[in-house]
């Protein structure tokens, strides 16, 4: 049976929803095609077995991979097995198990080339479109979607069309003070993390209630802003828009200039068919450059909107990485070891004092740095302890005594460094002919390659973060920068841009070689800016729901 | 609108605890190995975390527990015949190193034997393995059958977060 919509929206997340939303309140009729299930709140449960330790959430590896390829020391190609790039399938997508740390990308990330000149070896340009063109939209996610936090002046703060954001911080745990304390006598700007979470009851969600396990796990109450609880539930509600959970799309079919049908699996492997009048692909960077690649044609026979062979160019990530310091009580004071026992209570302290530096006479993009605690899940925490300073394993006795320090008289800090995945010609993603999935469908392949730039700017921002756990008192500091990728901070591959010579999508993010294809996830941007990307992809999601809008409004 | 000791409250152990013997039934389904195995298991963790050292394992049904992940088709086939066959290896280095097996060692060989064996790549791989799955006993919620009565998040102060599975998710 073919079902006939007026848009078909391919993927449920933060890129996908925005449409949704904005189309089925205008009256347009939706469907909404995602490959995880269908959950609600009342299925995020605590479990950490279930969730962190069998990956409820993502595909079983034998089912589903991706095959990938990195660079030996000698720089021979090497085909590798066993990564797992999958994020969050299910309604809603990954966004459902963010921390949602969000920042706004700055007016100089849109014109990184222009600003800060060529980089050897990577493929830096400019956005077609200016931060004044993005920040109405990145305030509609504040209020729509739900972002908490406290403005504060710092280097650089960029402009803003409102003076705060419409709901104030998250319950703040006391080291937030120490951090600014720490960060004041360094001369920092230590600032409040606007955070994607709601501190109570608003648009029509229940507020958070501090669980100790946010990140990596489905929200119970819908205070996180994640796609389905902030905008698919209301999308549903219009009457307007039908999701259809476990559908695996596995082709778009298309004429000479438009998409006319795409093709899906049910769960128990039954094709169906969804014709609409706009089609938009939004299934992560990924996988929806593996599903144009998967939809050739007479017409595209290198893959839908691919004549330009760019499908799956410049596949970006966030550089960067993550440091340690542990909190032993014995030297605090009694009211600290006590402040460190509430559990619950979010760090939210970034710095942006280096988002862009000088170093030897040339002007540097640096990045983001975010605080936080070592993640709740004690199974991690106590293998910590397993092995001695020798790298051999303990057990008996001196295991028993590690990790009853671990747990009852220390706590560990963490920092994150983000900053930029220079776009290169050796990170891509194309498909593999070798091999396929359950589905008997080509996996994608992915080509890995750091910058030594990226690590570069990493260690320097790393450098700083050090500073600030040395500052608060923390011993056995780790600081681990590498160009090894986050799967869940993945973007580019479709790069939007005006010329169709050099990109895949035009500044509306519709398909060059389309007309009627858009792709809203993280797939458009030809550089990621020192953020994660999940605010960025929610803002542009709804700029570019808005152009749908306009071309449906006039089609009528 | 349920605020934040409404929630804890809402969410709380009460409803759990008459779940516990069905959901352990649920996760702990039959598999290949062989009562001698678990016993080296056994064995094994009762060296490793003895209750004599600190430890809380005779309350946490560890090998109830074990039973499950040796079921569990979450866990690649492959990573539970490993489990088992490292019991295997155990055994064979023990009666190779001492003339008998790993059960009939007193505990100063068996400890001497397993420094040993994690001092090799595969001892250490497995043995890893075996208190990574010790951990899960420790503090996985108990409908998975380990953690009785929560004996492990006690031992360990541990908070566990709410709400709690009500039923074995996977």
């Amino acid at each position: 049976m073919i079902k006939q919509a007026d848009i078909c929206i391919i993927g449920s997340g933060a890129g996908g929803a925005p449409v949704a939303h904005t189309l089925a309140l205008a009256g347009f009729k939706v469907i909404v095609l995602e490959k995880g299930p269908l959950y609600n709140e009342d299925d995020f449960k605590k479990d950490e077995i279930a969730v962190a330790r069998r990956s409820l959430f993502t595909p079983n590896l034998k089912d589903e991979f991706h095959t990938v390829e990195t660079f030996d020391e000698d720089g021979n190609i090497v085909k590798e097995s066993g990564w797992n790039f999958w994020n969050g399938a299910m309604v809603g997508g990954s966004s459902n198990l963010m921390s949602g740390y969000f920042h706004r990308m700055k007016p100089n990330d849109f014109k990184l080339k222009s600003i800060f000149g060529e980089v050897e070896g990577a493929n830096v340009v400019d956005w077609p479109i200016d931060y004044a063109t993005m920040e109405p939209y990145y305030t509609k996610v504040e209020e729509v979607v739900g972002v908490s936090g406290k403005m504060v002046d710092h280097p650089y703060r960029e402009d803003r069309s409102t003076p705060d954001y419409p709901y104030p911080q998250t319950w703040e745990h006391p080291i937030a003070t120490w951090i600014d304390a720490s960060c004041a006598k360094l001369g920092y700007y230590s600032m409040p993390t606007p955070r994607a979470i709601i501190p109570y009851d608003a648009l029509e969600r229940r507020g958070c209630s501090y669980s100790n396990l946010c990140g990596s796990y489905g929200c119970a109450t819908g205070a996180k802003s994640h796609a389905k609880s902030a905008l698919l539930d209301k999308a549903l509600r219009s009457g307007n828009c039908e999701i259809i959970p476990d559908a695996f799309v596995y082709k778009i079919e298309s004429d000479k200039e438009s998409a006319n049908g795409v093709h899906y699996y049910d769960k128990n492997g039954e094709s169906h068919t969804i014709e609409a009048k706009i089609y938009v692909l939004a299934a992560q960077a990924i996988e929806s450059s593996r599903l144009l690649l998967n939809s050739k044609s007479i017409d595209f026979p290198n893959g839908l909107a691919n004549n330009s062979g760019l499908v799956g160019k410049n596949l970006i990530f966030s550089a960067g990485g993550s440091g340690t310091g542990k909190l032993n009580f014995e030297n605090l004071p009694k009211e600290r070891q006590e402040s460190l026992l509430l559990r619950g209570a979010f760090v939210n302290r970034s710095l942006q004092d280096w988002y862009e530096y000088d170093e030897k006479e040339e002007h540097i993009k640096g990045g983001t740095i975010d605080f936080l605690f070592e993640h709740a899940n004690a199974i991690p925490r106590a293998l910590d302890q397993v092995y001695d300073d020798n790298g051999d394993l303990v057990w008996g006795k001196p295991l028993a005594k590690s990790l009853h320090h671990a747990f009852e008289r220390s706590r560990v800090m963490t920092f994150e460094v983000f900053n930029d995945w220079m776009p290169t010609d050796n990170c891509f993603v194309t498909v593999d002919d070798e091999e396929s999935d359950k589905w008997d469908v080509p996996v994608g392949k992915i080509r890995l390659y750091g910058h030594p730039h990226d690590l570069k700017v990493g260690n320097y921002l790393a450098d700083k973060a050090v500073k600030v756990l040395e500052g608060l008192g923390c011993e056995d500091i780790t600081s681990s920068i590498s160009d090894s990728p986050p799967p869940n901070l993945v973007a580019g591959g479709c790069r939007f841009g005006n010329d169709p010579l050099t990109s895949v999508l035009d500044l509306n993010c519709k398909a060059h070689e389309v007309d009627n294809l858009y792709i809203t996830d993280a797939s458009f941007m030809p550089t990621g800016g020192s953020v994660p990307y999940t605010w960025t992809i929610y803002a542009n999601a709804f700029r570019v729901a808005d152009k749908i809008l306009e071309v449906m409004q006039n089609d009528v | 609108m349920i605020n934040r000791r409404d929630f804890f409250q809402y969410s709380g152990a009460v409803g759990v605890a008459i779940l516990v013997g069905i959901a352990a039934k649920k996760y702990a389904l039959t598999n290949n190995a062989s009562t001698e195995t678990y016993k080296i298991f056994d064995a094994l963790i009762n060296h490793l975390f003895n209750d004599k050292d600190g430890y809380v394992t005779s309350k946490l049904n560890v090998m109830g527990y074990f039973k499950g992940v040796l079921s569990d088709k979450r866990i690649d086939i492959d990573d539970r015949e490993y489990l088992i066959n490292g019991a295997r290896w155990l055994d064979e280095t023990a009666n190779e190193e001492f003339g008998k097996g790993f059960l009939k060692l007193n505990h100063d060989k068996k400890e001497q034997l397993l420094k040993q064996v994690s001092m090799l790549r595969w001892g250490d791989n497995w043995m890893y393995k075996m208190m990574s799955y010790y951990f899960e006993a420790l503090f996985s919620d108990p409908i998975y059958g380990g953690n009785v009565d929560a004996a492990g998040w006690k031992w360990l102060e541990f908070q566990p977060g709410f709400p709690r599975p009500n039923e074995v998710a996977i």
